[in-house]
């Protein structure tokens, strides 16, 4: 099984320049792929030592307790899951801490940005609906309802013009920018460079610096 | 370091890897404080990630601890010595497991548990959208984490090993502990104390981070209604196990530790109000802020005030003061970090627009909200008293139940009136037309309501005093009056709801009515809370007349038969039910004496039930216990409970309580919870029935299932909340209060063979009912009941005594009455040494405090609102419409049209 011939999945980013040590979420919108933080063998290798030390350890409290399912045995097992965990969560913790990729200014900003701005669209236009609701019903003059409404569509049409802002590429950051080429490129390139592309190395602090002098290499280009 | 510590752990390992991991903990979560803290405050993505992490491995310490302590349960590990203390080798599996959080070190270790889980859950579901402040958040977390473990690690070790051979055997769990109750009852109110843990921990994030906007709020409002669940759940059962249980015909006695989880159930009703008004008008940015900083201090306090020992309750785990101590000072640290992070911020915390008028739905909920807050002031008060003048005039003052009905019965009912008051109001400003269309069906209502029962019903006329003794008014008429206006009011909403839904979509009234409700959960979903809380407090109004009754039964029909005696004499009536006394029996088994009374309940020449009060005595236990024995009706309840027995001569010693209305507080409760469980249905869910195109039948099965699931998790509720304890049940519950003490004077009339007390010395005229209501019993093994109620040797001895000191007394004039009972209660004052023989404390600031908070703080609000009035409409005069970009308007109005 060569790189060519293997895809692999990109691992999971919020597309702002995170690494390999960011905790995942299962609510976290699909984002752009970008470069990940560790090698890709590492991750099944990783992921199947753990497996396999909660196995063994799995059968031997199986074993110790004749293979019998008790609740002891169940609780037992228990606590070796937790063992384990504690002690992924315990390196993540520490290699999180050594970490000395320097965030971007991205990277502070929460991700899903089009998302929160369609949450709030939606709840302005669930707040007008309200008020078209309770007028309707009768609790609300036709004067105070239109007055009510009338704030709510200035707070929604401005959301919207930020959502077309984002849309349209309105105001980037470096970062931002140097994912949009990256794509453009890997969309004109052919499936061998694309898997190339994902096997990028980490994007720790010379990929922030670097982003610099590939934007200024762009402006220069312009 | 602690001995616990330092010398305990080496005898097994268990409690060597437990102690491991919660020192592992320890540390872990002291890095995550300062590494979240750090992170944020230095913008350092690493130290934001790394105490992340370190949350979720935090997280998987605790749950290895918690799966060691289980295991030392369930394998008899004995050697550890919170193992031996509450547990033994004849409890049955569930019992063992729950005894983990049936000691105060256990209890401890689960509370640290449960946070872990939900601020995993919390931080795992929002650290990408609060990136600027999730290091914050964990770090608040995890303060409470450092907190309670360092009274783990330090002071309270439940891997604490002894340092001698250990036991063979445990000595179990706390009998009153060993039923069906302790399963769910402390679970529930942990989870509602520490699931206000989060919206606090989100509250100081966006304080310290500066991001006051809307945000952290839809990140917490979830959690808050969690805690509201909860909370309501833990205190519904905690009556109930009251009622079922401890055998005194009621189900709440305002006690210290039931008030501690009442606290926090105020305030976060209030802010789960007061959330709207700043989603729908950006108004009470501040309010909301200090709402959740009080209501997770309160659940601190509450907790305090149930380890330290610090009041006096049946609940309380004991006097501590070193615990005491450690509470009291992080108390302080949290009032002194989060009040002073919102002065702070104090001035991003204002809002564009403010009140336009009185009569608006903004003002009802602010009112709503120092209603509450006065509620939660005034228990909070009157619960500390005690503790108060013991230590500022070395006197512990004693405060029964009726004192505080006396206060909350009429702040209550000002809330009745504002959950159907403030639905009818609008945002802004209500006109009076609309005024008068809103308010007119729902006033009707209950002035018909009203006038029917007070010219219909006679109980309904009873009087009850408010504020002070003095003043009595027929409060269940007007608690009727209320619960028809909210009834009326929530029923009009729904009905009108559905007419204007009819309209806008065109379908029958079931879908609509199921569309309204899904698409309007938060509103809909409150309303149905409202009903529930409507019906219960229909339930709460039956208090008023209730019967007690003590009755002695010299022979049951079974020997009357035998001596050839009329068999008349085996019935008794109690209002309008009849008892027919059949027998006396006696049965022993290894495990205990069981004496139980056989009765049958009849009304009107109808057999209603047969009835079985009974008393135990175990074999192992030191205290008998008692059965009761109900007979539940949707208007009443009969409840029996056998006080004392002869068994010589098979002679029966019953107090009888008629109960009206009670059932009606369980029932309002499955609406609480069907309406909790609306609010929270995900808007994912909602999605996935609404979604188009379907068949008719497609959509009716999705809402069937949708409505399925609700009424089985409301059911679920009903099911835990329901009293049915097993019979096959190893130990039943002692009953408080049950001849817990024999001072002597009484020893003749047998208190070894169980004839009773209860019925002794009755009050025979209104002023000794009256003064028997007001002593406290001071037998120090009752959970301090009245003479009146209390059914031990001691308080019948004392009840002898005021009905001897009345005896030579004039109570034929008012004042001849009062003149005796001034005379009573000053020699019982001078018997004990104090006030704190009284239920009501004559000092003038026991009521004074309250009266002046909760006026003063009424008359705070409408100044302040008042020229928030005037503000606001000259703020609206003023403000000039804006211009609107064309295209967007179009597509705005597109997308409106498609909103639901």
């Amino acid at each position: 099984m060569t790189s060519s011939e293997t895809p692999i999945e990109p691992a999971p980013t919020g597309g702002n320049g995170t690494s390999a040590t960011e905790p995942v979420s299962a609510v976290e919108p699909a984002a752009a792929p970008a470069p990940t933080a560790a090698p890709r063998a590492q991750i099944p290798l990783g992921l199947a030592v753990t497996g396999g030390v909660l196995i063994v350890g799995w059968l031997f409290i199986a074993f110790i307790h004749g293979f019998h399912l008790t609740v002891a045995t169940v609780v037992l097992s228990i606590g070796w899951l937790a063992v384990v965990s504690a002690a992924y969560f315990v390196l993540r913790t520490a290699t999180a801490a050594a970490d000395d990729a320097v965030a971007v200014d991205d990277w502070w900003r929460p991700t899903g940005a089009r998302d929160e701005l369609e949450r709030e669209k939606k709840s302005l236009l669930k707040a007008m609906k309200e008020i078209d609701f309770d007028h309707e019903m009768g609790k609300m003059s036709d004067a105070d309802a239109q007055e009510l409404l009338r704030v709510y569509r200035s707070r929604a049409l401005a959301v919207l013009k930020a959502i077309d802002a984002l849309d349209s590429g309105g105001p980037r950051s470096v970062q931002d920018e140097i994912d949009r080429e990256l794509r453009a490129r890997m969309a004109l390139s052919g499936p061998a460079k694309k898997t190339k592309a994902k096997r990028a190395p980490k994007r720790g602090a010379g990929a922030d610096a670097a982003s610099e002098p590939a934007a200024s290499e762009k402006e220069n280009a312009r | 370091m602690s001995p616990d510590i330092a010398s305990n752990v080496a005898s097994s390992p268990v409690a060597v890897v437990g102690t491991v991991a919660l020192l592992l903990a320890y540390a872990l979560a002291a890095w995550c404080v300062a590494a979240g803290v750090a992170g944020n405050a230095r913008k350092s993505r690493r130290l934001v990630l790394s105490a992340v992490w370190g949350l979720y491995g935090f997280f998987a310490l605790i749950g290895l601890a918690s799966a060691l302590i289980i295991y030392a349960f369930v394998t008899h590990d004995y050697s550890i010595k919170y193992i031996a203390s509450v547990s033994d080798t004849t409890m049955s599996l569930s019992y063992k497991i729950t005894a983990f959080w049936g000691g105060l070190d256990g209890s401890l270790l689960f509370w640290v548990l449960m946070l872990s889980v939900f601020s995993t859950i919390a931080v795992a579901t929002n650290h990408r959208r609060h990136r600027d402040m999730i290091g914050y958040v964990v770090g608040t977390v995890m303060v409470v984490q450092v907190f309670f473990l360092s009274l783990l690690v330090f002071t309270k070790n439940p891997f604490a090993t002894f340092l001698t051979q250990p036991p063979v055997d445990g000595q179990g769990l706390n009998p009153l502990l060993q039923n069906y109750w302790m399963v769910i009852h402390p679970p529930s109110l942990y989870i509602g104390y520490v699931s206000a843990t989060i919206p606090f921990a989100f509250g100081v994030a966006a304080l310290a981070s500066g991001r006051l906007d809307d945000l952290w709020l839809s990140s917490v409002r979830s959690w808050m209604l969690v805690c509201f669940f909860f909370l309501s759940l833990g205190l519904i059962l905690g009556g109930r196990w009251a009622y079922e249980e401890l055998g005194w015909g009621g189900y709440w006695a305002w006690d210290p530790v039931e008030n501690a989880g009442l606290l926090p159930w105020f305030t976060a009703v209030a802010f789960l109000h007061s959330v709207v008004v700043q989603e729908q008008r950006g108004m009470l940015k501040a309010w909301n802020l200090l709402l959740v900083i009080i209501t997770f201090f309160l659940t601190i306090f509450g907790t305090f005030m149930t380890r330290a020992g610090i009041v006096q309750s049946v609940h309380a785990f004991g006097e501590d003061n070193v615990l005491a101590v450690q509470f009291v000072l992080f108390l302080g640290v949290i009032l002194i970090g989060s009040l002073g992070l919102l002065v702070y911020r104090s001035n991003k915390l204002s809002s564009a627009n403010t009140f336009e008028s009185f009569i608006s739905r903004e003002f009802a909920f602010l009112m709503n909200n120092w209603i509450l807050l006065a509620c939660a002031f005034f228990v909070g008060f009157v619960t500390m008293f005690p503790t108060f003048t013991e230590a500022f005039v070395n006197e512990r003052a004693a405060v029964k139940p009726e004192f505080f009905n006396h206060w909350m019965t009429p702040l209550g009912l000002t809330l009745l009136f504002l959950a159907g008051a403030a639905p009818l109001l609008a945002w802004r400003r209500t006109t009076r037309e609309r005024l008068y269309s809103q308010f007119l069906f729902p006033t009707a209502v209950a002035v018909v309501t009203v006038v029917g029962l007070a010219v219909l019903w006679a109980p309904s006329r009873v009087t009850t005093a408010v504020f002070v003794e003095t003043v009595s008014l027929p409060m269940p008429l007007v608690n009727f009056g209320l619960v028809a206006f909210v009834l009326a009011s929530i029923g009009q909403e729904f009905w009108r709801g559905v007419a204007v839904r009819r309209r806008q979509t065109g379908s029958d009234p079931f879908t609509s009515l199921i569309g309204l409700v899904l698409n309007k959960r938060r509103k809909y979903g409150g309303y149905v809370i409202h009903l529930g809380i409507a019906v219960m407090f229909l339930g709460f109004g039956g208090k008023a007349w209730d019967t007690m009754v003590d009755k002695v039964i010299p022979l049951p029909e079974a020997s009357l038969k035998e001596q050839g005696k009329p068999l008349k004499d085996a019935w008794f009536t109690v209002r309008d039910y009849e008892f027919h006394y059949e027998d006396l029996d006696q049965v022993a088994d290894d495990h205990k004496v069981a004496v139980t009374a056989k009765l049958s309940l009849w009304r009107n020449g109808e057999k209603l039930a047969d009835m079985r009060p009974a008393r135990w005595d175990f074999r192992k236990g030191e205290q008998p216990t008692t059965e009761i024995d109900i007979h539940s009706r949707l208007d009443e309840d009969v409840y029996l409970c056998l006080t004392g027995f002869d068994l010589e001569s098979r002679q029966a010693v019953l107090r009888i309580y008629i109960n009206p209305l009670i059932n009606w507080v369980w029932l309002g409760f499955v609406l609480l919870a069907l309406g909790t469980f609306i609010c929270l249905i995900p808007q994912r869910v909602v999605d996935s029935v609404s979604a188009a195109p379907k068949t008719r039948t497609g959509r009716v099965a999705d809402v069937a299932i949708l409505v399925g699931a609700l009424l089985a998790m409301t059911l679920l509720s009903v099911n835990v909340a329901r009293a049915d304890t097993p019979d096959e049940g190893p130990v039943r519950v002692a009953q408080a209060g049950l001849e817990h003490a024999d001072e002597g004077g009484l020893g003749k009339l047998g208190h070894d063979d169980g004839v009773g007390y209860a019925h002794l010395y009755r009050p025979n005229s209104p002023t000794a009912e009256r003064l028997m209501k007001e002593l406290i019993c001071m037998c120090g093994g009752c959970k301090r009941e009245t003479l009146f109620a209390c059914k031990c040797p001691v308080a019948a001895e004392k009840r002898a005594r005021v009905l001897e000191m009345l005896a030579g007394m004039d109570l034929s004039t008012a004042a001849g009455r009062e003149k005796a009972s001034t005379s009573v209660i000053d020699a019982f004052v001078k018997e004990y040494g104090g006030e704190d023989v009284l239920g009501t404390p004559r000092s003038k600031v026991s009521w004074l405090v309250p009266s002046l908070a909760v006026i003063g703080g009424l008359g705070l609000l409408f100044g302040v609102v008042r020229t928030w009035v005037k503000r606001g409409r000259t703020q609206v005069a003023s403000a000039a419409p804006a211009v609107e970009d064309d295209e967007l308007a179009e597509r705005l109005d597109d997308e409106l049209r498609n909103t639901d």
